[in-house]
């Protein structure tokens, strides 16, 4: 969609060369140059659109809400004074335990990075509890699958590793995003390169091009 | 002369190749036995009122079991491409079971093969997954189809515009 404003843009800007050519004579009529100068502005305004939007997989209600300037190692410092707020946090599944009428999955926290992906495990600060009220299945919701959740932090709860015992924030979802897996890079078997090629299989970042929709 | 034969013979190949390629995995007199081609899930929802319905199914192997009478497949649902390929994405819409009369080898149909199935509702049966309680649709095997794993995932043709030369 960027492309093609971008593409729309130049057209438009042709006519602006030969604006001052045509001022005298009355073929203004054909080049509709006067509403296109008042619509630079909203030109303007939709690439400034689309290269701000959809960068996140969440929706942009729960964006707006979330307290995205809370870090992880802020809230667990003082948990009691952030209970109520909405977080935006995301990870990898440890483990997933499914109740009566409730699910909860263990998950290794890790900053989110790009479209609020959850970054590598090695940054991780910490683990976290995602309380779900519904049934998610274990085969989908399996272990080392990436995930990204908006949700209220009801509280923390301490429960064991091993022997260890590990004060758990508890996020209550409001949304949740399981990330697909990675099945590995594929190469293009085709002479004639395609690089909308692997859609709609592959399109993740690597694969992402704007002409490709 | 010979030269134009021999790319006779290789076109009559390659759409013989093309013919056999495309062929559906489950055979004429199975499908023929089809009597629901809804959602999964509207199946799922009210199972009871779907008893001895025959359907056409997909999913992914969790679990292999032999039973006195035979083997029983745990199986989450997956939904099926045009070639009727399950997609092994995460677009589930739930788990069901598949009763058979013959006993599978464990080794074979193993957890995380893809499978196309044409199989009749006989029953409900509630099992837990942790401590949930999920109403597993059972089914009674008409025909199995196990894909084997090396096999890509997207269709085997591409068709876009795309800028390039061949020699």
């Amino acid at each position: 969609m960027s492309a093609f404003i971008l593409f729309a843009k130049k057209r438009r800007s042709h006519y602006y060369l030969n604006d001052d050519a045509h001022k005298n004579t009355q073929d203004e009529g054909r080049y509709p140059t006067k509403r296109l100068k008042r619509l630079v502005p909203v030109w303007v305004i939709l690439l400034a659109f689309a290269m701000t939007a959809s960068c996140s997989v969440m929706s942009k209600d729960v964006q707006k809400s979330a307290r995205k300037d809370l870090e992880f190692n802020t809230l667990l410092k003082n948990p009691e004074s952030y209970t109520g707020s909405t977080v935006l946090w995301g990870g990898y599944i440890l483990e997933i335990r499914n109740h009566p009428e409730t699910t909860e999955i263990l998950v290794l926290q890790s900053p989110l990075s790009f479209q609020d992906e959850p970054g590598p495990k090695d940054a991780s600060q910490g683990r976290f509890i995602v309380h779900h009220k519904a049934f998610l299945d274990p085969e989908i919701f399996s272990k080392n699958r990436k995930l990204t959740v908006a949700g209220t932090f009801v509280e923390t709860r301490t429960d064991a590793v091993d022997n260890h015992p590990y004060p758990y924030p508890i996020v209550e979802t409001k949304e949740i995003y399981l990330w697909p897996k990675f099945e590995g890079y594929r190469y293009d078997p085709y002479p004639y390169h395609d690089p909308c090629y692997p859609y709609p299989f592959y399109r993740d970042r690597f694969h992402h091009s704007p002409f490709c929709w | 002369m010979a030269k134009k034969g021999m790319n006779l013979r290789k076109g009559a190949g390659l759409l013989l190749l093309l013919v056999f390629g495309c062929a559906a995995p489950l055979s004429q007199q199975a499908r023929s036995q089809v009597t629901y081609t809804g959602s999964f899930s509207a199946l799922a929802k009210e199972a009871q009122k779907f008893i001895g319905e025959t359907t056409i199914l997909g999913g992914k192997i969790i679990d292999v079991t032999a039973v006195t009478e035979g083997s029983e497949l745990t199986i989450l649902q997956l939904p099926l491409d045009q070639n009727q390929r399950p997609v092994d994405e995460d677009r589930s819409e739930g788990r069901y079971l598949i009763r058979f009369q013959r006993f599978l080898e464990p080794e074979i149909y193993k957890k995380g093969s893809l499978i196309t199935a044409v199989a009749k509702l006989t029953a409900v049966e509630i099992r837990a997954i942790g401590q949930f309680d999920f109403a597993y649709p059972v089914f009674q095997e008409v025909e199995l189809k196990v894909w084997p794993k090396s096999q890509p995932s997207g269709p085997l043709f591409h068709f876009g515009v795309g800028v390039g030369a061949a020699f």
